[in-house]
């Protein structure tokens, strides 16, 4: 064995743990991956991981063919991806509930104006969790309609109005939850409430803070259904 | 010479592979899917694209690293493209953005 060999050899070996780390990595992120796109997007990378394989492979065997297998894959990748993209444009009216509502939310750290993060996943688990997934899947409408009444009721919707907005998709599930808390939570409760909100833009996401988040932040995000 | 030509493919293996690896911390770490995108496909496609000349180099044959060089080509021509359609299509249907988001241009 030359120095040469031994090089790419040991290259080889090297190039390939890499690979299986970031190949191991992606198919984490399409596992977990929240909504759909997310999906897509790690299937895309699965498939540039795939051709670095397949490449490495020609190098250690020496088929140079590999390479237009290669080729053919990348090819076959953006085809998929692009059926994906479409079929997540034809999906957009009846993507529902499921993708937000019931998965996880979208960021490892959930700062101040993104009430409806915290509060779907406030929700979640406890015995409201239940009633409000089955009455986002079945009643779009439904809480379309009820949410401008109960939107009258909380003067903390207007200056949060404006914060980056729910998707359509969380509005529902929302809606629903908010059902026993609307009653319960005066005036003060939702001062309070957006209180609590401005502090969990610090980083800290202690659990006694989410709950309540969860509970009384729920208002501010039905504007956004309106969009 | 061919230690030279060993040693430049060395390089390209381990620099194709660290691409895709940063990639795929991109993927994890990025809180939402428009900025996933940037990871997946600016360094994923230049991660496979530099294995891709891996294997032309390390051939040596003039054919092989012009097949490379056009399966490069290829991919970055096609990566940009899906990745703006399936943005569109995320944006279109209605997936939000992080709140890290500091403006959005399609409003």
């Amino acid at each position: 064995m030359s120095a040469a060999d031994t090089i790419l050899f040991v290259a080889a070996w090297l190039g390939l743990a890499l690979l299986v780390a970031a190949f191991l990595l992606t198919v984490w992120r399409v596992v977990r991956g929240p909504t759909l796109p997310d999906r897509v997007v790690a299937l895309d990378m699965l498939v540039g991981i795939v051709i670095g394989f397949i490449a490495l492979i020609a190098i250690r065997t020496g088929f140079t063919l590999y390479i237009d297998i290669a080729i053919a894959l990348g090819l076959v990748g953006f085809l998929a991806t692009v059926a994906f993209a479409r079929f997540i444009l034809a999906s957009k009216g009846r993507q529902g509930a499921g993708v937000y509502s019931a998965g996880a939310p979208l960021q490892d750290t959930a700062p101040a104006p993104d009430a409806t993060h915290v509060a779907a996943r406030g929700a979640r688990g406890k015995s409201a969790a239940k009633s409000a997934k089955v009455a986002a899947r079945t009643s779009g409408k439904t809480s379309a309609k009820k949410s401008p009444k109960s939107l009258p009721a909380s003067p903390a919707v207007a200056e949060l109005a404006s914060v980056p907005a729910a998707s359509p998709a969380i509005a529902p599930g929302k809606a629903a939850e908010e059902k026993p808390s609307a009653k319960s939570i005066g005036k003060p409760a939702n001062k309070s409430a957006s209180k609590t909100v401005s502090k969990s833009t610090s980083k800290t996401r202690s659990k006694s803070a989410e709950k309540t988040a969860g509970k009384a932040v729920t208002k501010p995000g039905k504007p956004a259904k309106g969009e | 010479m061919d230690v030279v030509f060993a040693i430049f493919t060395a390089i390209l293996i381990l620099g194709g592979a660290a691409f895709a690896l940063v990639a795929a911390i991109g993927l994890n770490r990025f809180p939402d899917v428009y900025s996933r995108m940037h990871a997946a496909s600016k360094a994923g496609t230049v991660g496979s694209g530099l294995l891709l000349l891996a294997v032309g180099v390390h051939s040596g044959e003039l054919s092989v690293l012009a097949r490379a060089l056009a399966g490069f080509f290829f991919f970055v021509l096609t990566a940009p493209v899906s990745a703006h359609l399936l943005a569109i299509a995320a944006l279109k249907a209605g997936y939000s953005m992080s709140d890290k988001t500091v403006t959005n241009e399609m409003e």
